[in-house]
């Protein structure tokens, strides 16, 4: 028996291909172009009629796919799984970074395509982080029917890998970050920020030890801040440059350092 | 951790279902972009103008790429009738072989262009060809990535019976990929 | 029972991070909802500021350059459709569809995925246009780098709604209650599986053009297709007849939905109903008219099919007016002395959306070479704004199911007359404009706008006031918005 998904995108299907038959002769086509896809003559408007016959071919597919999975009824879910009652679509799903990660991730590679190749490849990496986990997820959740047991598994298998990944990555950009803020400042200033910045870190880190009981979402909030202002000052001071450098000895460097330069001498 | 709770079924089909809405706007973007392709090159023709300058544009690497991705469709076919019979061993080698095969179209894809000689910008012609080839590409690394999805979780190591519609979603993309690559050889590399 | 990535009521986690994390629908409905919104009445704003510009033609008043005009005409449009009235849709259609359908959301990941990539693609559009940017300009006095932002924020936009479309549809399909077949759906559950189909035969098309738009425009000199005054003419069929109709589309189905239930009637000939509106849905597939590749002398939108199209529309929307006219009839004793607001605005939206179509089909019509008037204007006008009153009635319908318990019927009302208003108004003038002979876009100078017949100044001078009442009833709709979350809020607290 045709499902009514069939007659639906099949009816759909057959339509579009009338359509673009019509649009064809009505548009310039000649000979037996438009029922023979351009094989013998024109197809007239070459959008309209391109255009058309793909969508007919789509349309026609999901109709076989609706006739091949009986339109989908839970009764043929069911019958497949040998079940008396089809389980239920969707179960509900927790909260998950994945889908504003991703998102990030793919804004990411189309601002990159604009602005810049690093963010683009920033992007990739992301969307590319982001694909693994939200497939290792995936899985985890049908390894039983217990919740706990399936976080733990998938801890036990990312974990060991997102960690060290994590940590290297986030040093490595703090350092990146700070070394470009010290390489902005001039060379006092340079000590003035890693002092300052160092005695912050060190109060902060005071101050969170002494109160225990201060809520996570604090915790995480100022390590937010952090990184973000790090981030920041980091890209400002990238983009400002660095300060002018000037080599000691006889070094191509110290050549072209004009005479009489009263710049400062870093070591 | 383990657990003797067995994991709750899932409906059959969804993602297979999914994947042939999204494989559909997929095709109905290369609908709309062959659309294009063709109509230009129906007016620079009716015009008299060229369409690709002469020899600029080979068979060979077209048909090579062709043959490569008729060799995928095998082995995609192969990797489907193997998780349906539950052969782990045989679909997850039919999985890398596809991916493989796809790897390898690019590769051949990315030598034929940049041995063409035809820079993106010389004409219509040019940018209507990379913008398709170009998205092709996309489409099958995309199509690549997703496989080598599926391998990580094969290699998870959950009953093969479930990757079932895992792998037919994949591989209804896999197709779609191949069929819309055939409108390329026809259309651009042998009609040039 | 699933894994969670974290636990949903982790005590700890701030309501921001609930909120950017959740992969609940209905919170995703708030997102989808307010924020197309805030984008329509952003849209809104744009028309109204063209609107003024058009009050005297003889100079740029409002704005500096024809340039910018054109910027915000097209943003108008741009923003109205793919970033506020198809969104905001999507936030009725991922929380009523899968309960109509007896089950949830599919993939809600996945939707949730969707709709933060068109909240980042929403921003990046936005951005492109106010840099400079935009879709082109006539003058080519844009800036390349932030019209290239433009187009790649549209294809995340439009990346955002295919994805939230192909969830809906296999929720349709695949995540049915036992007993329910296709054939049984209600009607915004059937109108919005004809509608997705169209949508994700028709965006991807468009994604095409904004690509081959965006690899023409980048490095050196464009050839065709990325030059500043050819973009907007590549994609501009996505914003006028036929493919605007895919809009309203689940609107006919919400309008049919709520007047049932309000009335408590069912439909008669249900089944006529379900192929007026799948009728509806293929004759609204209008990615084929596309006009920047006319072959010469043969404008695509004057050829038979188009043509065809644009009158067969007409009969089919008028099926669904009947249905709904019979429906009322038959159960308007069950609505009491005060309507509920969701009717009136439904009969609204359908009534607009027959407007639309008789002009629709006017507009077609070769001898009056209407094609380029401001006829085109008042086609979109009235579509969007049906739509926009259908999103409303829905919302009101669906309210508490999506919100919870506390709506003001009474600025819901309020709100949708003002729109209706406006809308109407904005259509009207357009048309009668466009007969006089008014272009579509009238730039900011007299030879642009087609040396119009007297009395457009009036009529302009009308349809600016009709778009002051429609950012106002839109202004209203956000206050309600608002309070009616507050009082869910504060209910639930209590």
């Amino acid at each position: 028996m045709l499902t009514t998904g069939f007659k639906f995108w099949f009816g759909f299907a057959v339509a579009a291909v009338f359509a673009a038959v019509f649009a064809g002769y009505t548009s310039g086509a000649t000979e037996t172009g438009p029922i023979s896809l351009g094989w013998k003559g024109g197809v007239g408007n070459h959008v309209s009629y391109t255009i058309i016959i793909f969508s007919a071919g789509v349309l026609a597919t999901f109709g076989l796919v609706a006739v091949a999975f009986r339109d989908g009824d839970a009764e043929a879910q069911a019958e497949v799984l040998g079940l008396e009652e089809a389980p239920v679509g969707q179960v509900a799903v927790g909260n998950s970074i994945w889908p504003i990660f991703g998102a990030l991730g793919v804004g990411a590679v189309a601002v990159g395509l604009v602005v810049h190749s690093a963010i683009f490849v920033l992007g990739l990496v992301i969307v590319a982080a982001v694909g693994i986990e939200w497939t290792m997820t995936n899985w985890s959740e049908k390894v039983s029917g217990d919740p706990v047991a399936n976080a733990a598994a998938r801890e036990n298998l990312m974990r060991p890998i997102e960690i060290p990944i994590l940590g290297t990555v986030g040093v490595g950009v703090l350092v990146l970050a700070v070394s470009r803020v010290l390489l902005a400042s001039s060379v006092s200033g340079a000590v003035w920020v890693a002092t300052v910045v160092g005695l912050v870190i060190f109060a902060l880190g005071v101050f969170v030890s002494q109160r225990p009981q201060l809520p996570r979402v604090a915790v995480r909030s100022i390590l937010f801040v952090g990184i973000v202002l790090v981030l920041v000052l980091g890209i400002v001071a990238a983009v400002s440059g660095e300060r002018e450098f000037h080599h000691k000895g006889g070094d191509a460097h110290h050549d072209e350092t004009p005479a009489g330069s009263e710049a400062e001498m870093d070591h | 951790m383990a657990s003797n709770v067995p994991a709750v079924p899932t409906r059959p089909r969804t993602l297979v279902v999914a994947s042939a809405f999204g494989t559909g706007s997929v095709v109905m973007y290369f609908g709309g972009l062959f659309a294009l392709y063709f109509s230009v090159r129906a007016d620079a023709m009716a015009w008299g103008a060229g369409w690709f300058p002469e020899g600029a544009v080979q068979l060979v690497p077209g048909g090579m790429n062709m043959a490569t991705m008729a060799m995928s469709v095998i082995t995609m076919a192969w990797a489907v009738h193997s998780v349906l019979h539950d052969d782990r061993v045989h679909a997850m080698l039919a999985m890398a072989l596809t991916g493989i095969l796809g790897v390898a179209m690019v590769n051949q894809t990315v030598f034929a262009f940049m041995d063409i000689g035809l820079p993106i910008d010389t004409s219509e012609a040019a940018t209507l060809m990379f913008t398709i080839v170009g998205s092709h590409l996309v489409m099958v690394v995309a199509g690549v990535v997703w496989l080598g999805m599926l391998l990580l979780r094969t290699l998870g190591g959950q009953d093969t019976r479930r990757h079932r519609d895992l792998v037919s979603a994949a591989a209804l993309y896999w197709y779609a990929s191949v069929a819309v690559y055939s409108v390329i050889w026809i259309g651009i590399y042998i009609a040039k | 029972m699933t894994t969670t990535d974290t636990a949903a009521s982790d005590s700890t986690t701030s309501s921001f991070e609930e909120v950017v994390t959740s992969t609940d629908p209905f919170v995703m409905s708030r997102i989808w909802g307010f924020g197309g919104m805030a984008l329509v009445s952003l849209g809104s704003i744009a028309g109204f500021l063209v609107g003024l510009e058009r009050l005297d033609l003889s100079s740029a008043n409002v704005f500096s350059s024809a340039d910018q005009v054109f910027q915000f005409w097209s943003a108008h449009r741009v923003v109205m459709v793919l970033l506020g009235v198809l969104p905001a849709l999507m936030g009725i259609i991922t929380t009523v569809v899968p309960r109509q359908c007896g089950g949830s959301l599919v993939f809600p990941r996945a939707a949730a995925l969707a709709c933060w990539t068109w909240v980042i693609g929403a921003g990046i559009t936005v951005v492109g246009f106010l840099v400079d940017g935009g879709l082109g300009t006539p003058g080519s006095g844009g800036q390349r780098q932030a019209t290239a932002l433009t187009l790649v924020g549209l294809l995340l936009v439009i990346g955002g709604l295919l994805l939230v479309s192909i969830c809906v549809m296999t929720t349709i399909v695949s995540g049915r209650s036992t007993g329910l077949g296709l054939r049984d759906l209600p009607f915004a559950a059937w109108t919005t599986l004809v509608a997705a189909t169209v949508w994700t035969a028709m965006l991807p098309v468009l994604a095409a053009n904004a690509v081959l738009a965006y690899v023409d425009l980048r490095g050196r000199t464009a050839v065709r297709f990325g030059v500043e005054d050819a973009i907007w003419e590549q994609l501009s069929w996505m914003f006028t007849h036929p493919a605007v109709y895919v809009l309203a589309l689940p609107v006919l189905g919400i309008a049919l939905d709520v007047l049932s239930r309000s009335t408590e009637t069912d439909q008669r000939n249900r089944d006529v109903l379900l192929v007026a509106t799948a009728a509806f849905g293929f004759l609204s597939f209008g990615v084929f008219a596309q006009p920047f590749f006319d072959t010469p002398g043969t404008p695509i939108r004057e050829e038979a099919l188009s043509v065809l199209a644009a009158f067969a529309i007409v009969p089919v929307g008028l099926v669904v007016l009947g249905g709904v006219v019979d429906t009322l009839r038959r159960g308007a004793s069950n609505l009491g002395s005060k309507p509920p607001p969701e009717v009136v605005l439904s009969i609204l939206a359908v009534l607009l959306v027959v407007a639309g179509t008789l002009v629709g089909a006017l507009h077609v019509i070769a001898p009056l070479d209407l094609l380029d008037t401001s006829v085109t204007g008042s086609q979109f006008m009235l579509v969007v704004g049906a739509t926009l009153l259908g999103v409303g009635a829905g919302f009101h319908h669906w309210g508490d199911e999506i919100v919870g318990p506390g709506a003001r019927p009474g600025l819901v009302l309020l709100g949708g007359l003002a729109v209706a208003l406006g809308v109407a108004l904005n259509g009207i003038t357009d048309l009668i404009s466009g007969l006089l002979g008014q272009t579509d876009f009238t730039g900011a100078s007299l030879a642009v706008a087609g040396y119009p017949g007297s009395g457009v100044e009036a009529l302009n001078f009308v349809s600016v006031v009709g778009s002051l009442a429609l950012v106002g009833g839109l202004g209203i709709w956000m206050v309600a918005g608002i309070l009616h979350i507050t009082a869910a809020k504060n209910g639930s607290v209590a």
